[in-house]
């Protein structure tokens, strides 16, 4: 398993004896661990770097607290997302020459400061999405030779502003948001062809003697009953075997509905005091079964 | 152990006073020397304390969108013109040489698809007329034609895929990452899972997000699917906040008293979930909340629309769980079990879900959190290329059986190299022939990218170390950016 941070505590102090590195280093660090966890954001040690993140528990940070995430200085990757920090605070990042990976998303932050980010010497991915930084912060990043992956949906950054980033710095992948109405114009929604269906004989009846005795077994389709009688009418299917009639539906004068069964399946239609009025018995393949006006 | 400890553990008074779950407190009593918990007890669990990783991770989160039931790799992934000139005739001899699987049914015949297959991206990818908004991502997605799994049945290979192991009883893959990073957020569990459109019968169930042997603070916290996704979330009439947290804490010290007696690794579980309940008062009611969502992000997911509205909340919710720190998130949607009628039910299965799962991946990428996100797209097996032929399915109506021997399954996000495809199968599309990719080397290449070495992330149970891989799995290199 992998040390926690007591245990990378521990080893600072090991460190501290044993190794004979610099001891007021080593206290400065675990002091600044400390601190950082005390307002809620974690620490982890990823080889002989740190990882830094205050945007779940630490979001009251403020540009002045910054300073303790600086004395770590190997920090390779940190988030303060959603944290209370602004440009202000930028100036603590410079000391963080082996950051790769930035989150200052839905900050305050602005243009002003941004040259720290800028001069960072191995920033990769930095993330400015939901801040109110514009073109002039691209122009400061161009400055940046490691950069590869920058975003800036919902910011003030205009499409000039990130084609002049692009021409400048080609290996940059630029996400400024996509534009939805344009998605959605890619794939224009599919439009449902009516199927062609065989019509299901009707039989009247006035009884359930002349249905039917039960459903044989058949194949697998869909039934479209239609109401077009003035009143309502119930649904039932004749079972297999005993032949017991099983409640669906209730239709109500005009109304349809789409029914799975099987051929030579049989359906019986009442009115709503149960007398029955007719019966259909299903063909194999995809039909139309339609209660006639005349029937009750 | 201290010796004391050991007798805490193994009094045989005390076995006896908890014979009705004797058994399973022994066998947890070999978790109490791991990681000091019993040393710690001051109420707080630091199971979840966040945990170093075995190297760099490209990915800090995973939403697996796990499509359970075998999606048709033939209808929406691996066109195979083959299939078009051999449709119903039997499949070649030279394809069935050597098989003993009693699922295959070999005297099925072959079954083109009808779907169209079109390139999309810079990279050309292949994708069906069925996916076509996932298909726009071509260039971030890193599809894995040559999958392959051991079993053909739903529950052993839905156990493979989440659990490393057709058996019940393993931990799930969530927790295992829980297990090995801890969890980034006190306020949230680190491993949630999220279900829609589940039919019980080809879906395992919570097995599939079990912590098995490890402690119970690692399973998957599955939110509710219809109604309300978290019940109680309100403390009740004339429960004040105060009185809430006086409950919770005295609760916490009962348990923690009757901790320190049996030294029972289980009641640190349970003083972690009545202090995890408590958090989430505070932070669900913000997560749930999309009003802070754009209207145009709603219209993106689906949530408009009725056919795509279940499986878009479930997407969005992914989303605003992962930026609050939940590491692992898994979103179950069944079924895709089409062996009856499989162009129009699989049709039905891509509208619900096709929309949604590409939002997710705009609105992951828009934002800047899918480089370090891993997105899987997959399920427990494929389909295979012949027909199958049920009691009462009519011509037309054919669906295809469960198919190990290859399939497909799509990547994305956090340390994946995306608009390439990796392996793939024969022209019949039976065998995976090339970069054949096992459940195993998928799963110890996801947590590769986590920072995990699968090799590595064990754990001691009856006597022999576990861990999700089992004996096998090789990272992808292929896969990797």
């Amino acid at each position: 398993m992998g040390r926690n941070l007591p245990a990378t505590l521990l080893w600072l102090a090991c460190l501290h004896v044993v190794g004979g590195a610099p001891s007021a280093w080593a206290d400065e660090v675990t002091e600044a661990i400390s601190a950082i966890r005390k307002l809620g954001g974690s620490v982890r040690s990823v080889g002989k770097e740190w990882e830094v993140d205050f945007h779940l528990r630490g979001r009251r940070l403020t540009d002045k607290d910054l300073a303790h995430v600086a004395i770590l200085k190997d920090v390779a990757w940190l988030n303060v997302s959603r944290t209370r920090i602004t440009s202000g605070g930028l100036v603590h990042l410079k000391r963080l020459e082996k950051l790769r990976w930035l989150h200052l998303e839905m900050t305050g932050i602005g243009d002003k400061g941004m040259e720290h980010v800028a001069g960072l010497p191995r920033l990769e991915y930095l993330n400015l999405y939901a801040t109110k930084v514009t073109d002039k912060s691209l122009e400061k990043l161009a400055s940046c030779k490691t950069l590869k992956r920058l975003f800036v949906w919902r910011t003030g950054v205009t499409d000039a502003g990130v084609a002049r980033l692009r021409k400048r710095r080609a290996g940059i992948r630029i996400v400024k948001g996509l534009d939805l109405s344009k998605l959605a114009s890619v794939f224009p929604t599919e439009v449902e062809k009516p199927k062609s269906r065989v019509p299901l004989k009707w039989v009247s009846v006035s009884s359930r003697d002349e249905a039917p005795l039960r459903s044989e077994n058949g194949i697998n389709c869909e039934i479209l009953f239609e109401n077009k009688s003035k009143r309502p009418v119930k649904l039932f299917w004749i079972s297999y075997g005993k032949g017991e009639l099983k409640f669906y539906a209730r239709l109500a004068p005009g109304a349809i509905r789409k029914q799975n069964s099987y051929s030579k399946n049989a359906w019986l239609v009442t009115d709503d005091d149960d007398q029955p009025l007719g019966y259909f018995v299903v063909k194999p393949d995809d039909s139309r079964a339609v209660i006639p006006g005349s029937a009750p | 152990m201290t010796a004391e400890e050991l007798l805490a553990i193994q009094g045989r008074r005390r076995f006896l006073r908890d014979g009705t779950c004797g058994i399973g407190t022994v066998a947890l009593s070999g978790l109490l020397a791991e990681d000091g918990l019993v040393a710690g007890v001051t109420g707080e669990s630091d199971t979840f304390l966040p945990r170093e990783p075995h190297h760099a991770a490209t990915a800090r989160n995973v939403i697996f969108l796990n499509m359970s039931g075998g999606p048709s790799q033939l209808d929406l992934f691996d066109p195979k013109p083959r299939l078009q000139q051999l449709h119903r005739k039997p499949v070649p001899a030279s394809f069935l040489a050597g098989l003993n699987d009693p699922v295959i049914k070999a005297g099925a015949t072959v079954m083109a698809t009808p779907r169209t297959f079109s390139r999309y991206g810079e990279c050309g990818m292949e994708f069906s007329d069925r996916l076509p908004h996932l298909a726009g991502h071509a260039d971030d997605l890193c599809m894995l034609r040559g999958m392959v799994t051991d079993t053909a049945n739903h529950h052993p290979g839905q156990l493979l895929l989440n659990c490393g192991t057709p058996m019940f009883g393993h931990p799930s893959m969530g927790a295992w990452v829980s297990y090995g990073l801890g969890s980034e957020s006190r306020n949230m569990p680190a491993f949630v899972v999220l279900t829609s459109y589940s039919k019980p019968a080809s879906l395992v169930g919570p097995s599939l997000w079990t912590n098995g042997f490890l402690s119970s603070s690692y399973r998957g916290v599955a939110f509710r699917s219809k109604g309300e996704p978290i019940l109680h979330l309100e403390n009740p009439a004339g429960v004040s906040e105060m009185f809430q947290r006086v409950r919770v804490d005295t609760v916490r010290r009962l348990n923690a008293l009757r901790l320190k007696q049996t030294r029972d690794h289980e009641i640190s579980s349970r003083i972690a979930s009545y202090e995890l309940a408590y958090r989430m008062q505070a932070e669900a009611p913000d997560l749930l909340d999309f009003s802070d969502e754009s209207a145009a992000t709603l219209e993106m997911y689906g949530l408009n629309d009725e056919t795509t509205r279940w499986y878009g909340t479930n997407c969005l919710l992914a989303r605003r769980m992962i930026e609050r720190g939940v590491r692992f998130v898994q979103l179950f949607h069944s079924d895709w079990d089409h062996h009856l009628d499989l162009d129009k039910l699989l049709k039905v299965d891509c509208r619900m879900t096709d929309r949604p799962a590409a939002a997710l991946l705009t609105d992951l990428k828009q934002r800047g959190l899918l480089d370090d996100t891993l997105v899987v797209w997959g399920g427990e097996f494929g389909r295979t290329p012949m027909n199958e032929v049920r009691r009462g399915n009519s011509p037309g109506h054919q669906g295809r059986d469960h198919h190990p021997f290859g399939f497909t399954m799509l990547m994305a996000g956090g340390g994946v190299r995306g608009g390439q495809v990796v392996g793939g199968t024969d022209e019949l599309g039976y065998h995976a022939v090339e970069d054949r990719v096992h459940i195993h080397d998928l799963q110890a290449t996801i947590l590769h990218c986590l920072g995990l070495d699968h090799t590595r992330l064990t754990y001691r149970h009856q006597g022999r170390d576990f861990r999700l891989t089992d004996v096998g799995g090789n990272v992808v290199e292929k896969v990797l950016a």
